[in-house]
């Protein structure tokens, strides 16, 4: 008889996901938004769940063990009492009737009438994915993230045997709850956007830190506490902002007001708190467990500036920064903890597959056929040309991605060395804010001649800066953020940003071969091993799916090919900018 | 009548649970979960 065990996250209300675990062999792991098509979210994952089984060939009946990637009581009882939990709401977990914090139980009762359900301390949902794919064998874990049942931050060390929890930080009122306050103060409100704060913060001067700082108290470990109570709800942290305003003295931003100098400024002092906390954090654990290497998880490892700022500053002697260390990879690392319990934790390999773990993109439009274009010999040199005459294309093939970051399954690509490709892709593509910038997906076996620490980053979890040598000096001030956006720092600005940092995605043959096998391409017509990767979607949306989904994305945005697998369709063009911005206009709320 | 006695005994599990515990400290404690998948 199979063993099959099915991962479930998302209970905290965002993000739901699901993975399966056949005979200790990662078969499938979705997203239950790239089939709602709501971005993040967090309804129980009926359609992931499904989808994980189809690929797996598994029925319901064969599922043997559920495991979610939260103790939904215990989350509750913090909820409600405002009080960490102990060894009495611990007991209480264990014979409290199943529905009073098992919300999730029943619609998976239901599906799953044989399995035996677990429940999986959230953090550790979170140490088991990062620890399962990284290179180490044994590690120290610093796992930080807005909530986890009752704590926000959590440390210890996690071999293929044994996972030891030795510290935590109780309590919500932590670092990922003051990160996301500051978010949405500075005017970026719906879910998620901590990253384009971080993505700002290079723009601006750290000069509010010290009036941010007056909003928590700290010490030495990085013990980070807000002075006042929030919840992570929409009320809350609007409730929140008079303290921000009057800790550093300027408004609130609205969604829609211009970017000031001061908001900018407010952003850089954010991140400059942020990474000092998690340095001390990381200082901490390293002096308490002794351990060399180190897994960053949680929702706020999703930070590539701290990870990879942490494993430049050799705190440990390596860092991991998993690709599924946040909430989208809780239900592997749920069903990871599972199948530790059955197999003594030995070591588990990841399929062949890597990451690309998702559904492929399905039959073709039949409206996109009157659009093909023909092409002889080898797709990728001819999309290769295509790139270097400065087209942008839609680039989707395969079993589509896990996680949050398109790399090169479902994908929009473009030449990097376009002056204006940028602002191209923001404002005409992705429909975003001009000063958002791009990843760069690089050749591994070329990195070091472009950027240091020439490290991998196969998952774009780190940034790295681009060797001096490539960088063009810049004034020493800008009249404005556009002036600034701009000006020609170096020959591929389009993925460099501002203070010469860009977060990383190192290709290599033996985990992206389509991918790397364009890049080469591309390398060969113009001798840089560097192409702009952002993820095929518009502001707010989840990312394309389907081959209908993706053809429809392009028909609404101003990409100029679309290759799905093996075949090339040219743009209409035939939408009208005014249909573009009604189309839009049902993500608007997730953007 | 399930859902009005499910109210009742959390209402009065709440309670107890304010009375027997502490707002915790703020900053790095001793971690003493259990790390098991039992219990919800």
């Amino acid at each position: 008889m199979k063993n099959v065990v099915l991962g479930i996250g998302g209970l905290l209300g965002h993000d739901a996901n699901a993975a399966l675990l056949v005979d200790g062999r990662l078969v499938a792991s979705s997203q239950e938004e790239r089939f709602t098509r709501v971005k993040h979210d967090g309804v129980f994952p009926r359609a992931a769940a499904a989808d994980c089984l189809a690929q797996g060939r598994i029925g319901p009946g064969e599922v043997s063990d559920v495991v979610f990637a939260e103790k939904p009581l215990q989350s509750m009882l913090f909820d409600l009492t405002a009080r960490p939990g102990g060894a009495l709401t611990r007991a209480l977990g264990r014979v409290l009737p199943e529905l009073w914090g098992g919300y999730y139980t029943r619609p998976a009762r239901a599906l799953f009438p044989a399995a035996r359900f677990g429940y999986a301390w959230h953090h550790l949902t979170h140490v088991a994915g990062a620890f399962h794919t990284s290179p180490f064998e044994r590690a120290a874990f610093l796992c930080v993230d807005g909530k986890g049942e009752d704590y926000s931050a959590s440390g210890g060390v996690i071999d293929n045997g044994s996972l030891q929890l030795l510290w935590e930080q109780p309590y919500e009122n932590g670092l990922g709850m003051f990160y996301t306050l500051v978010t949405y103060y500075l005017g970026f409100s719906s879910f998620g956007s901590e990253y384009k704060v971080m993505g700002l913060a290079p723009y601006g001067a750290p000069r509010f830190a010290e009036k941010l700082a007056t909003l928590f108290t700290t010490d030495e470990r990085g013990g980070f506490r807000l002075r006042a109570p929030l919840r992570f709800t929409e009320e809350s942290m609007i409730g929140g902002f008079p303290l921000v305003a009057a800790a550093t003295g300027v408004a609130a931003r609205g969604p829609r007001d211009p970017l000031t100098e001061e908001h900018i400024d407010i952003a850089a002092s954010l991140q400059q708190i942020f990474e000092d906390e998690v340095f001390k954090m990381a200082r901490f654990l390293r002096k308490e467990t002794g351990e060399a290497n180190l897994l960053f998880c949680g929702g706020c490892a999703q930070n590539c500036v701290t990870a990879g700022k942490l494993r430049s500053a050799r705190v440990f002697a390596d860092v991991f920064n998993s690709p599924v260390g946040g909430d989208m990879g809780s239900g592997l690392g749920a069903a990871l903890l599972r199948q530790r319990e059955l197999h003594g934790g030995r070591p588990f390999a990841l399929d062949s597959r890597g990451f690309m773990l998702g559904p492929e993109p399905g039959p073709i439009p039949q409206e996109a056929q009157p659009w093909r274009v023909p092409y002889e010999g080898d797709l990728h040199a001819f999309v290769a040309g295509q790139l270097a005459a400065g087209k942008v294309v839609g680039w989707v093939r395969g079993g589509m991605e896990l996680g949050a970051r398109a790399l090169g399954a479902r994908s929009i690509i473009a030449d990097p060395r376009q002056p204006k490709m940028q602002s191209l892709l923001n404002l005409k593509v992705k429909f975003r804010e001009s000063f958002r910038p791009f990843a760069p997906a690089v050749l591994a076996e070329d990195c070091a001649s472009w950027f240091e620490p020439a490290e991998p980053s196969d998952f774009m979890q780190y940034t790295a800066g681009l060797v001096p040598s490539r960088r063009n000096p810049q004034p020493a001030s800008f009249a404005s953020l556009r002036e600034r956006l701009d000006f020609p720092r170096c020959e591929i600005a389009s993925v460099v940003h501002v203070d010469y940092s860009a977060r990383l995605q190192t290709v290599r043959p033996e985990t992206h071969p389509d991918f790397h096998k364009l890049i080469r391409a591309f390398k060969a017509l113009t001798g840089v091993p560097i192409l702009i990767n952002t993820s095929f979607n518009v502001s707010g949306q989840p990312i394309v799916r389907t081959a209908a989904e993706a053809w429809e994305c392009f028909l609404n945005t101003d990409i100029d090919l679309l290759v799905l697998n093996d075949q090339v369709f040219r743009n209409p063009f035939q939408k009208t900018r005014e249909e573009k911005l009604s189309w839009l206009k049902q993500f608007a709320k997730s953007a | 009548m399930a859902k009005a006695i499910r109210q009742i005994g959390l209402r009065i599990t709440v309670a107890l649970l304010r009375l027997w515990s502490r707002p915790s400290r703020a900053g790095w404690q001793r971690s003493r979960r259990p790390v098991t998948l039992a219990g919800r």
